[in-house]
């Protein structure tokens, strides 16, 4: 049993140590430079076995296997698919490109330009290269928590027969079987299906009708922690106010999407009778890479290759958790994510204290720790918050004079989003005045982006849009003296990666925090963070008070 | 309507609550069990002996109690040829081992002190060239010889007369790979 989440969060889950290490040898196996599996395939195989969405992607992997037994030359499948050291599109095309067996001794597989095309199914079957170091990840999965032997048994009677659709699900139901059996033990759903049950049934009883996103506001939360604390009979699953904040986070993003897709269906005349409870995997897990798309930032500006630039510290990545888990709810819910970065700090020191001291001693330190303010102040929070929006604002400049200096045409893309008021300035200086102004289209459109970039590293800033944008560039990257920010490298080729992989991450970064930051200020215009902050005191105090009443 | 009533909320969403807390939970626990020994690793040292590096996964893998049965597992199903444990020869070790299309022989130098070689030859037309010799030995550290690249048989390795390798080799009880 795994407990983390931070602080008073005290988040314990019931995954089992044997699952988590069999995912963590899949999601953190090294590659050429880097990992094995790029971020992509990593969360969609976290989001495969969250969703228990494996079915549809077993099958493309037996047809899959086929395919590689037949065109690989040593080792068969185990060759080609664990024969490449970096799980790429790329690496798999000229694996498969390179195989001296195509086509040959009526193997019946082509390597085309994008896929691999096995003709011996019926209906053809069509692997994209870009599909496969996902399913090679499930592979992966597979034979790390199943065992080798079990899976490559069940393979190996594959392989020996006629491989046709009907045998290929075959085996697809059979390894389905034993993951479903392993998860069965291992990734137990029911804690996770109480609390949704605890929460909708409060959101329910508040509001008199069906459970909705609108319905999860900033004083619903903090009321429902309140009512949870005055219980006092959860077992644990609603006493950090952090882990009830994450919990109500991901109830309005479950409740929000599945609405949206709820009036979708409506439309349809055939589909999935959800009021019967059926619902199909493959659908939450479709649900589920939307919602979850947003959560994994901070893991990934943290995971190589985007760990070669150190855009985020450990202190901000840790004020910006809240705000990420957030999602699109950073500027409808910025109190909850205040009080949760403020009194969770607060919280956990109680819970230290509880853990480390008993006693009368405890006793006192745990009643006088509920009886006092938080350290932090919610002026204190929201001034970080800023600084950090700062900070991040500072570094897309940076990540966009690598991308200069590297001349691609990204940059500019990121100096349109910066300085949107600059926009017709730039489309003035790509199609020039004169008679067809604002009415040409460029013939070479990549030659005119080239010469925008080379004008932008030679131009004058104070003439021309494009050269402005870079010598803002230069001067932010140059304030930045963090890992990679360097100018002698700036031009290897794996900062430039680095570079290319952060920018997104960061500028979503940004914008939750810009939401959350623009909602607070329309917040504390009507009543000032510290008059919020002492009424929020006298609240916490007492629901605290309430929890831990026995050691008070 | 009573306080712990679910029934009124939406299977989908339920269902993409628990997804999504799942998805948070194992992000959060395979952080914590990272350090874990990747089997892809392993797979692509036996098919791709020749990077920097092969000898430290080889030998957390063998080491590794858990791993240990799927690391031979794999290596006799990608091995070109498999040598089982075999009666002792009559000065007490075995000198020559021979399977399937391929032929291992130690050829001492007449030298003093000189080195041993291991010539892999090829017993029957057809032989693909090998890899990787791995000799495993009950309860002891398994041992890997890298072979060099070559366009055909014979391969020979030269070692130290008192070469672990060469150790494995002659023990009886030692079941050798090629790959």
């Amino acid at each position: 049993m795994f407990e983390h989440g931070g602080g008073a969060a005290g988040l314990r889950t019931e995954i089992s140590g044997e699952l988590a290490s069999a995912l963590a040898a899949v999601v953190e196996a090294s590659g050429d430079a880097g990992r094995r599996y790029d971020a992509r395939v990593r969360r969609s195989l976290i989001q495969t076995v969250a969703a228990r969405a494996y079915g549809r992607p077993l099958l493309e992997l037996a047809f899959l296997i086929s395919a590689a037994d037949r065109i690989a030359g040593r080792g068969g499948y185990i060759g080609y698919l664990w024969g490449v050291r970096t799980a790429s599109a790329a690496a798999f095309k000229a694996a498969s490109i390179a195989s001296g067996r195509l086509d040959r001794n009526g193997s019946g597989v082509h390597a085309g330009a994008n896929e691999l095309i096995l003709r011996t199914a019926s209906p053809e079957f069509r692997i994209s290269y870009g599909r496969i170091p996902f399913l090679a990840a499930l592979l992966d999965f597979c034979v790390t928590a199943l065992g080798f032997e079990a899976v490559d048994d069940e393979i190996a009677a594959f392989l020996a027969g006629p491989q046709g659709r009907g045998e290929a699900q075959a085996l697809a139901n059979a390894l389905s079987r034993r993951l479903y059996e392993f998860l069965k033990r291992h990734l137990p759903s029911q804690q996770y299906e109480r609390k949704f049950g605890v929460i909708c049934g409060f959101l329910a009883d508040r509001s008199g009708r069906r459970p909705a996103a609108e319905s999860i506001d900033d004083r619903t939360i903090l009321a429902f922690w309140e009512q949870r604390c005055a219980l006092h009979s959860d077992g644990g699953d609603f006493r950090g106010f952090r882990t009830v904040a994450l919990d109500c986070f991901r109830l309005r993003t479950a409740l929000k999407e599945a609405a949206v897709r709820r009036a979708v269906e409506s439309a349809a005349p055939i589909g999935p009778s959800r009021e019967q409870g059926e619902v199909d995997p493959e659908q939450v897990l479709e649900a589920l890479e939307v919602v979850d798309g947003g959560r994994a930032i901070l893991t990934e500006l943290s995971s190589p290759p985007a760990d070669r630039l150190k855009s985020v510290n450990k202190r901000e990545a840790a004020r910006l958790e809240m705000v990420l888990e957030a999602g699109d709810a950073a500027g409808i819910l910025p109190l909850t994510i205040l009080r949760a970065e403020v009194f969770g700090a607060h919280q956990a020191r109680i819970i230290q204290a509880l853990r480390r001291r008993s006693g009368h001693a405890g006793q006192d330190l745990v009643a006088s720790l509920i009886g006092t303010s938080p350290e932090e102040k919610y002026a204190t929070t929201v001034a970080s918050f800023g600084t950090i929006a700062m900070h991040l604002l500072k570094v897309r400049k940076a990540l966009m004079y690598i991308l200069f200096r590297n001349r691609r045409p990204e940059a500019l893309a990121i100096a349109v989003s910066l300085f949107p008021e600059m926009a017709p300035a730039l489309k003035q200086s790509v199609s020039g005045s004169g008679p067809f102004e604002g009415n040409v289209v460029p013939l070479r459109p990549e030659q005119v982006v080239g010469g925008l970039i080379e004008h932008a590293l030679s131009g004058d800033p104070e003439a021309a849009p494009e050269a402005g944008f870079f010598h803002a560039a230069r001067g932010a990257f140059a304030k930045i003296n963090r890992r990679g920010f360097d100018e002698n490298r700036v031009l290897e080729r794996e900062v430039l990666e680095a570079a290319e992989v952060s920018e997104p991450l960061v500028r979503d970064c940004a914008k939750s925090l810009q939401d959350l930051l623009k909602s607070l200020g329309r917040h504390f215009d009507l009543i000032s963070p510290d008059q919020v902050f002492d009424e929020d005191c006298r609240r916490f105090a007492a629901a605290l008070a309430a929890l831990y009443r026995e050691h008070a | 309507m009573t306080g712990e009533d679910e029934t009124v909320a939406d299977p989908l969403a339920k269902a993409l609550f628990t997804a999504a807390s799942l998805a948070r939970d194992l992000r959060g626990a395979t952080k914590e069990a990272a350090g874990a020994i990747c089997f892809s690793e392993l797979a692509h040292r036996l098919l791709r002996p020749d990077g920097r590096g092969a000898d430290a996964v080889l030998d957390r893998a063998f080491g590794n109690p858990k791993l240990a049965p799927a690391a031979e597992a794999l290596l006799r199903r990608i091995a070109l040829a498999e040598f089982p444990a075999a009666a002792a020869a009559s000065s007490g070790g075995l000198e020559m081992r021979e399977r399937d299309s391929y032929r291992l022989r130690l050829a001492t130098s007449l030298a003093a002190d000189g080195p041993t070689y291991l010539l892999i030859e090829q017993a029957q037309p057809g032989a693909e060239l090998p890899r990787l010799l791995v000799a495993l030995q009950p309860g002891m550290r398994p041992e890997y010889a890298v072979l060099p690249e070559a366009d055909t048989l014979p391969l020979q390795l030269m070692f130290d007369a008192d070469a672990p390798f060469l150790r494995a080799f002659r023990n009886p009880d030692s079941r050798l790979f090629l790959t």
